[in-house]
This record gives C-alpha cells, structure tokens and sequence, in this order.
C-alpha cells in the first residue's frame, strides 16, 4: 500500500511538473499607454504613471492590450483585464472602454466602466470579465479618458494594466 | 539345534526388517525435506518473478497514463498543419463572433419586456443616436428586460469609427456587442446594448 502510494505520488508529482502552465498573467506600465493625438501635450510621463497635467480639459489615452496567442486560441479560456488608476478630481470621473475588435478592425465588443463620484488618492481598479472573447488575432484596447488636473497635486491618471488568463 | 538354528534365522530376519523399516523412513524423511527445500525454492523463485511482472505492469500503467494525459508534451505530430492564412483565420473568428452573437440573440428574444424600463431604455438609445448625428441611421430599436437591440443603417461612417463614436454617447457606455452583416446593401448592423448592471449572455452556459 505504501508503495502504491509512493508511486501515485511520483507520477503525479511528474504531470505536474510537466503539465503547461495554466495561467498567464501579463503587467505593463501605464507608460504603455498613448495620449489621442490632440492630447499629447496633457499628459506627464512619470514612473507612478501617465497623468493628466493639463488644467483646461481632460484627456484621452489608448492603451493597447498585449497577450500571447498561443494561449489563447478562442474559446478556451477566461480571461480579465484590469485598468489601474487615480481620480482626483470630484467634478468628473475616469472612463475607460475596453474595445474587442476582430484583426481587420471590425469591432465585436464594446464595454465602458466609469469611477465611482468623487475624487480618492487611492489607485482604484477596472476590471473587465471577457471570458473567451479574446484570441483568434482579435485585437483589444482600452481608451481612457482622464480628468483634467485642478493642481499640480490633483492630478488623475493610469497606473498600469493586468491581462489575467486561465487556460 | 534345529529350534536354536530356527530362532537364529528369525532374529535375523527381524533384524533386517526392522532395518530396513529404520533405513525406508529415514530417505522418506530426506526426500520430504528435499521436497520441502524445492518447494521454498519455488515458491521464493514465484515471489520475485511475480514482484517483477507488478513493477513492469506498473511501469507501463505510468506510461500509457502520462501519454493519455499529455498527449502534446510526448507525442508531438509528425507533419505540422501549415498555418491559417488571414482569410481563414478571420473567417474562423467570424463563426467564432456569429455563435456569441447568436447565443445573445436568442436569450434576447426569449426575454419580456420590462414594463418599467423597456420604453425609457429605448427612449435613450434613440435620443443619444439623434444627438449625436445618427438618428438618420436608425431603422429600429427594441428593449426588453436586460438588454436592447439596436438596428443601424450605415452609411458613410465606417463601423470602425462609429464604435468610438457611440461609446461617447452615456447610453451606450454599458457593454455593446456588435453584429455586422456587411453584405446587406446599404451595410447593416445591429447591436445588443446591455442595461445598466447587466451583462450580456456571451459566454456559453457553464463556461466563464
């Protein structure tokens, strides 16, 4: 009995350890993220983040969305992406919109979370369940747009991006 | 003489068969210990070749085991399929995109209407759209209890650009699945708009 169980142990412990990893996690900055060509100028590249600096208007970033094809063929796994920010500001709130397109931009999937009112120094998080909606060459990104700055020490902006898979 | 000759013989002849009884159980004796010694031997030497067949069999359980279970890791395919093009991949993740919608659509129909928000839900699809320069484009919307559906003519904008163009507008910052029949001439699309606090149905039941 205590050999068999020896044995059981062995084989498992030999799957395990040979079996593919099943989660991928994937982190970025939120220096990743691009300002929408008329909001270059906003937008203060720092290393807690990308902020809005601009004290007249918000300002819109895209954020491409990075992931690795091989483990997500279609179909086959869960997946949840998370937008890590700041909203300092009380009199609007960040907006991101996670876009799904198919490779040759047809859009498939839209899906918009916004703040909850009023500001907070706190790094909040988006996160957005698609399930299998990702792989087969679809192409996501997230656009966000943040509030203006009503200081130098008020500013609203994103931290970082995490892609979480299960296959 | 005679009887004393007689008594001689049959001592004798005791003598020799008490021998011979003695001599007959001691090879009895022998031959039951060899008997026994070959029959340790035997049953010593089925021990080890039974202990053998279980660590073979075992062996083979292990691998028949670990090749069923990862069939990738150790049977690699001979001859790799030669990859999609782009217009097999897109066409896979059309079907892909048509099952989703397929499945949103059906739960849509087999929905009833809200009486308590269905009309409103419909009124502010329909005055985001004329607001923001597409109530031309509208042929139809129809809410019911989770979700809308909203049919859209298109004209000179291109799907691409009215995605960025409705998620501006607060009714559609919900989630928005699009279902595009570019064949139809002019193209049509059609949209399922979740209600606030809702999700759509895209993932198939049991599945996340």
């Amino acid at each position: 009995m205590k050999k068999r169980s020896l044995f059981s142990s062995l084989v498992v412990a030999l799957v395990v350890s040979a079996a593919p990893a099943g989660a991928d996690t994937w982190e970025v900055h939120g220096n990743r993220c691009q300002p929408d060509t008329g909001d270059v100028g906003k937008f203060d590249l720092s290393n807690t983040g990308l902020f809005n600096v601009n004290s007249s208007s918000s300002g819109k970033l895209h954020c491409p969305i990075e992931y690795i094809s091989d483990l997500h063929t279609g179909g086959l796994n869960s997946t949840t992406l998370m937008v890590r920010y700041v909203d300092r500001s009380s009199a609007s709130d960040v907006t991101c919109t996670l876009y799904i397109n198919l490779f040759d931009g047809s859009p498939i999937l839209t899906q918009t979370k916004t703040s909850p009112a009023g500001a907070s120094d706190t790094t909040q998080a988006f996160e957005w369940s698609i399930g299998s909606e990702i792989g087969g060459g679809r192409q996501l990104e997230i656009q966000c747009t943040i509030p203006k700055a009503t200081s130098s020490s008020t500013r609203s902006g994103v931290r970082g991006i995490r892609l979480d898979t299960n296959t | 003489v005679r009887w004393l000759a007689v008594v001689g013989a049959l001592t004798v002849l005791g003598s020799v068969a008490v021998a011979s009884l003695v001599l007959g159980a001691r090879r009895d004796a022998t031959a039951t210990a060899a008997r026994h010694r070959e029959a340790t031997e035997e049953i010593a030497a089925l021990r080890s070749e039974l202990s053998a067949l279980r660590a073979q069999v075992g062996r083979q359980r292990a691998t028949s085991w670990v090749r069923s279970s990862l069939p990738t890791l150790v049977a690699a395919p001979a001859t790799p399929a030669p990859p999609a093009t782009d217009e097999e991949r897109l066409a896979a993740d059309r079907t892909r995109a048509a099952d989703t919608v397929s499945r949103v659509a059906s739960r849509f129909h087999a929905e009833r209407r809200d009486p308590a928000w269905s009309g409103v839900g419909a009124s502010a699809l329909e005055q985001d759209l004329k607001q923001a320069g597409l109530g031309g484009s509208l042929r139809g919307v129809d809410c019911a209890t989770t979700m809308c559906q909203v049919a859209l003519e298109l004209g000179t904008d291109s799907p691409e650009h009215l995605a960025e163009r409705l998620t501006e507008l607060p009714a559609f910052q919900t989630q928005v699945l699009y279902q595009h029949q570019a064949d139809s001439r002019p193209p049509r699309l059609t949209l399922f708009v979740a209600r606030a606090g809702h999700e759509l149905p895209l993932a198939p039941v049991g599945r996340p």
